[in-house]
């Protein structure tokens, strides 16, 4: 009933002016995914580390923790590695591909492409997903799609950038949907700590931080992934937003420098992590999951900033603000008190 | 893939308009229609154009071949008994389906999205079926080919205050899904793919929900 008035009020006039504001990040720049971009090198097997290292400055999009992301996901940094229609190496390019696409990443030590030969198969990925990312932040600025540069750029790679142009942004393909997202999480793996490390005030000082940045922007449903708010789904579908997950998935993620990708679910979220098991015990930057609606369901999720107050991505129509844990609607809820660092 | 899709193309008109009334925003956004000319990225017949750089080879791939038509081996619903009038029983089996994978059968995971057909719109089961990757499925699907192995899925509610609510026409659902793959010689792989889908259904003059879109985050 809460939802219901609350749409009705307020979706048609908050989302607006904050809506135009945040189209300024996400229409065509690329400067949200900077967690992520140091390679944390020791993830990489020693033999391949000179040539991430070298492809990674191919263009400044496609960074090392990406490529080591893709190519452990493509051949799990098996240079023999062959699929049964003829994929091929590291980075497991079909063969009309590599002909079209293969480049000889070590001139002086050979002299052709080859699929099988790692420092062709790094160079020739790097070079594949610059063109992608070039290609695909010509569309963002044309308007031709919209999202995350990164995001589009891995759609383009899974699914095609026909399809990326033709649905204007990831198609509504969940094999894309899930190379992109695993894609992504898997980043995090490949990332270099950032900061102070493991100081635990540090840690959710940053947690705080991330979240912060973001107050004032709309609430949108399925939205926010690790780089930043993104457009949601439904009601969501034309606000760039987080929700209540997406808000906490996004801050975790940066303030561990792109080491904790947390799923988009407040269920999943609230069983995350480290239980702090009295909430005297609470500290800025754990995560506070909140049974709203029905009894054992922690259907609500937000970050504590302290003195009593916490922010969250609240619902349609009312974008991330500070909330008191005193108000009487959070009271009394049943919660769970998580903590990531 | 051969699959028995139901073409009302009523139906369809109406999820696309429904689509399109909930996407009319100032910015291009994902879905509706799957009919929309695709350009190609470069000149496709260059008789007259200039001859294309060496340096700049296609962007459009070739696409990574189909697998055959199979059932999977992993438990499936069966359509008849899934309750068209509740929305959450649909998107538990569509969900269900497309995370069905059979190495047996499939060549890559979206041969499984292709298979949930009777559980959505039949604009989005074309959507579906008139796609193939660009890529190879990676490094887990050539190991799950190795042991022979098929996925079941676990299909979880998942819920945000912030759900639209339903109307007569339309329902979201969000729910998560884990799965798991099975080999000969029991092997098992628990860390298949994972992730949370957000789910638009449709549906007309009371008829049974079917699922518009899914987005998996």
């Amino acid at each position: 009933m809460i939802k219901a008035v609350a749409i009705a009020a307020g979706a048609g006039v908050v989302v607006t002016a904050p809506f135009i504001f945040i189209l300024g990040f996400s229409g065509g720049t690329d400067t949200t995914t900077t967690v992520a971009d140091t390679l944390d090198l020791k993830q990489v097997p020693t033999v391949y580390q000179q040539w991430i290292v070298k492809a990674a400055q191919t263009c400044p999009q496609i960074t090392g923790p990406l490529l080591a992301a893709q190519i452990d996901t493509e051949s799990s940094w098996n240079p023999e590695a062959q699929s049964p229609a003829g994929a091929v190496g590291l980075s497991q390019f079909i063969p009309s591909t590599w002909a079209a696409w293969g480049v000889n990443g070590n001139p002086s030590q050979d002299g052709t492409a080859v699929p099988k030969d790692p420092a062709d198969a790094i160079m020739t990925q790097a070079k594949y997903d610059c063109a992608i990312a070039a290609k695909m932040k010509e569309d963002l600025k044309a308007g031709i799609v919209s999202g995350d540069l990164l995001s589009l750029t891995l759609a383009g790679y899974n699914a095609g950038i026909d399809a990326v142009e033709q649905y204007h942004g990831i198609p509504p393909y969940p094999e894309t949907q899930q190379y992109v997202k695993d894609i992504l999480s898997k980043m995090a793996s490949y990332s270099a700590p950032v900061g102070n490390g493991s100081e635990q005030s540090a840690f959710g000082a940053q947690v705080v931080a991330a979240a912060m940045k973001w107050k004032g922007t709309p609430y949108s449903w399925g939205g926010g992934d690790t780089s930043g708010p993104t457009y949601g789904v439904g009601e969501g579908a034309d606000t760039n937003g987080f929700d209540c997950s997406g808000l906490v998935l996004y801050a975790v993620y940066q303030a561990s420098g792109g080491k904790i990708a947390l799923p988009h679910s407040s269920e999943l979220q609230a069983t995350m992590g480290q239980e702090v098991p009295d909430p005297s015990l609470m500290k800025v930057g754990d995560v506070i999951a909140f049974q709203l609606k029905a009894p054992g369901d922690y259907d609500h999720i937000a970050i504590y900033v302290g003195d009593g107050d916490f922010i969250e991505a609240p619902k349609m129509g009312e974008p991330v603000r500070i909330s008191s844990l005193s108000d009487p609607y959070y009271a009394n809820r049943v919660k769970t008190i998580r903590r990531f660092g | 893939m051969s699959n028995t899709t139901t073409r009302t193309g009523q139906a369809a008109a109406a999820a696309v308009m429904i689509l399109a009334l909930a996407a009319c925003g100032t910015m291009p956004t994902n879905p509706p229609d799957a009919k929309a000319p695709t350009k190609p990225t470069v000149p496709a017949d260059s008789a007259n154009a200039p001859a294309p750089t060496s340096t700049t080879p296609s962007l459009t791939p070739p696409t990574y071949p189909t697998g055959k038509a199979g059932i999977p081996r992993g438990p499936l619903p069966n359509p008849a008994r899934v309750n068209g009038q509740d929305p959450d029983a649909v998107v538990v089996a569509a969900l269900t389906v497309m995370y069905a994978m059979d190495t047996a059968i499939d060549t890559t995971p979206h041969d499984a999205t292709v298979r949930a057909a009777p559980y959505l719109t039949p604009a989005y089961a074309d959507q579906l079926k008139d796609h193939q990757p660009a890529m190879a499925p990676g490094a887990q699907w050539q190991t799950w080919t190795a042991h022979h192995a098929y996925t079941t899925a676990t299909i979880t509610p998942a819920e945000d205050p912030g759900r639209p609510s339903d109307t007569p026409t339309t329902a979201y659902r969000q729910y998560t899904i884990t799965t798991t793959a099975h080999g000969d010689d029991g092997y098992t792989d628990p860390a298949g793919p994972t992730g949370t889908a957000f789910v638009e259904l449709t549906r007309t003059d009371g008829g049974p929900w079917r699922v518009a879109t899914v987005q998996v985050r």
